[in-house]
């Protein structure tokens, strides 16, 4: 209860505030994304007391997956990849003059959408983290092989770049001094990376560089953005018509938490997986595509339950259900806190804090939509590439020197920045490299631990390959590696 | 595609040598899991160097065709690495002025008279002095120093 009356702490709701109006101005404005406000926000957040630090990036989360649908709606380009799914039809509804509609639609199904997602992670998390007490060493081995077998199968276009991506990740996570053994490993001959490759830096320069780069390739484009008018009880209506589709509703959010619940899986996935079931759900699937509101309150609801579903894993067992996730994991060990149980023990005040302060973001989700959207559209518009561009390099220099006053961590930031966008040019997204850095420490420790354990009991084997629950994760691990292969014969039986 | 997948995994088999080479020198425990990410990466690479044999031939789009101006992404890459650089021998707040002007104008498609000069450079040192002003002062954000600041 006491976590609860906490977020009404002014400082607090200032940060609610200031994160939710934030977040949707930067997931508004096409080329700035959730993970990359997220990133570039998490080193100020260390001078913060944790509570703060938690509590803004969560507000920027909701409000940056939530701003996306603005941009989607009148410039027909997502503002973040979670919005593709609202193109579909919120750009069609403006063309004919709803764009208000649209525009409400979308924010009264981000605000439903959000909070039953936050519902699951309030009761889902508690339990989940009580079991994470069952873990061991070869448990957390096999957890990190699946969080990269699964994030390699979804986020990535091939597997077999997924899987190098991932692999690559965890190459980067051995530079430093070993976990066990103490060998200063990779570091070049240069003393700044003993401690390792800086988690921050090394998450800037993956998700803010190439998105700069990637402006400047796009400078060109101007966008023609569909002028609006308010309307009288709109807001009314649409809150109707979303109680008599409570199925199209409910179903959407439980696929969006499902979706962000699976690591690396983001709030695209989930849009374009909602989007789909409402198609094949509904009594008049012609519609869609050319205007109708099923379509943006499938997507909407979906992409903001999928906030609070990437959580649940990150807070539970430490392993991010989607990029932001992955970022906000790095918020966490900054402040000292480690995902698991000890999170709702050790530091349940700020973590139920944390999670309370969600439900506020989303409900605030509300007004603050309805009456920004001018001054969305009017930003779209306004701001140009050639400004945001630098000014997002600007503050990923201060963001990655500030964490340990370290020029050096600037040049980390520059190097995985260029790798990024690289990698991302041929067809390596960095969503499984970053997912490998974050996973490699546990990952190591797992293995080498287990091997030890295995020793002491006279058998490796049977320590890796016999323990109930490492069962259930190598047939986990087995099915999301050969999903592609499994999908396509599926598919190809279902053709027959 | 084809070729880009060759360079990538040629690239990475280097990588993996490297680290191979350097990793026999650890300790039992130190050596245990990079050697066995090696081992993974290695077989990853050395499949997508088969697989990209034996891929049908994509047509590729000409980069021109692609609308990608290849020439501003690696002046861009160069500035961003200037950029950087001169933070220790200029300071800061300096240099992210000028680099932020020049890149502000020169990917910026308008018409670059002396007015939207003068005030494209006003924007930008308004926008560098509130945020250094706000960081350091407010937010006590340290931030790189150099020679000036």
């Amino acid at each position: 209860m006491s976590s609860f009356i906490a977020i009404f702490y002014p400082m607090n709701l200032l940060f609610i505030i200031l994160g939710v109006g934030s977040g949707i101005i930067v997931g508004a404005l096409p080329g700035l994304t959730a993970t990359m406000a997220i990133a570039l926000l998490v080193p100020f957040t260390f001078a913060m007391a944790p509570i703060h630090g938690l509590v803004l990036l969560g507000a920027i989360y909701c409000g940056a997956i939530y701003g996306g649908c603005f941009s989607a709606i009148l410039i027909n380009t997502p503002g973040t990849p979670s919005a593709i799914a609202t193109t579909f039809d919120g750009y069609p509804l403006a063309k004919k003059g709803e764009a208000y509609r649209a525009i409400v639609t979308a924010t009264v199904s981000s605000v439903v959408g959000g909070l039953i997602g936050v519902l699951f992670l309030i009761f889902l998390s508690p339990p989940l983290s009580r079991a994470s007490l069952k873990f061991g060493p070869p448990e957390f081995f096999w957890l990190t092989t699946f969080g990269l077998t699964i994030i390699a199968t979804l986020a990535s276009k091939s597997i077999l770049k997924g899987l190098i991506g991932g692999a690559f990740g965890l190459l980067i996570s051995t530079i430093g001094i070993a976990p066990i053994g103490g060998s200063v490993r990779f570091t070049f001959g240069t003393v700044s990376l003993q401690e390792g490759i800086g988690l921050i830096p090394a998450l800037i320069g993956f998700f803010c560089i190439p998105e700069v780069l990637g402006m400047i390739e796009r400078k060109e484009k101007h966008y023609h953005v569909i002028t609006y008018r308010k309307q009288k009880n709109v807001v009314l209506n649409v809150l109707r018509k979303l109680l008599k589709k409570p199925v199209l509703v409910i179903r959407s959010a439980v696929i969006g938490t499902i979706v962000g619940i699976i690591p690396g899986a983001g709030g695209n996935i989930a849009g374009l997986v909602s989007y789909n079931e409402a198609v094949r759900a509904s009594k008049y699937p012609q519609k869609f595509g050319r205007g109708i509101v099923d379509g943006v309150i499938a997507s909407e609801t979906s992409n903001n339950a999928e906030v609070s579903g990437s959580l649940i894993p990150l807070l539970t067992l430490g392993i991010p259900g989607a990029p932001p996730a992955a970022v906000l994991l790095g918020a966490l060990l900054l402040q000292g806190m480690r995902p698991g149980a000890d999170l709702f023990t050790v530091h349940a005040g700020i973590i139920y804090t944390f999670i309370f302060s969600l439900i506020l973001s989303n409900l605030l989700i509300l007004p603050m939509g309805i009456y920004s959207g001018k001054l969305v559209s009017k930003l779209i518009t306004n701001i140009p590439v050639a400004f945001l561009a630098p000014f997002v390099v600007f503050l990923s220099i201060i963001g990655s020197y500030s964490i340990h006053n370290n020029i050096f961590d600037v040049y980390v930031m520059l190097f995985f920045g260029i790798v990024g966008y690289v990698g991302k040019k041929v067809g390596f997204g960095p969503g499984p490299i970053v997912l490998g850095l974050i996973l490699g420490n546990i990952c190591e420790q797992g293995l080498v631990q287990s091997i030890l354990m295995g020793k002491a009991a006279g058998s490796i084997v049977s320590i890796f390959f016999t323990r109930p629950i490492s069962i259930v994760l190598i047939f986990l691990t087995a099915v999301s590696a050969c999903w592609p292969i499994l999908r396509k014969y599926l598919a190809e039986a279902k053709k027959k | 595609m084809k070729n880009a997948d060759r360079i990538s995994s040629i690239a990475i088999l280097g990588l993996c040598a490297y680290f191979w080479i350097e990793s026999r020198r650890f300790t039992m425990f130190g050596l245990l899991f990079p050697q066995a990410v090696v081992i993974a990466l290695g077989l990853l690479a050395l499949a997508l160097l088969i697989v990209s044999f034996f891929r049908k031939r994509e047509k590729v789009k000409a980069l021109e065709q692609t609308g990608v101006k290849y020439l501003n992404i690696i002046a861009a890459g160069l500035l961003l690495i200037a950029w950087t650089f001169f933070i220790k021998l200029l300071g800061f707040v300096v240099t992210s002025a000028v680099f932020f002007s020049v890149i502000a104008i020169m990917f910026d498609s308008r018409k670059k008279t002396a007015l939207y000069l003068l005030k494209k450079i006003a924007v930008v040192v308004a926008t560098v002095g509130f945020f250094y002003l706000f960081f350091s002062k407010l937010l006590l954000v340290p931030f790189p120093r150099g020679v000036l600041f």
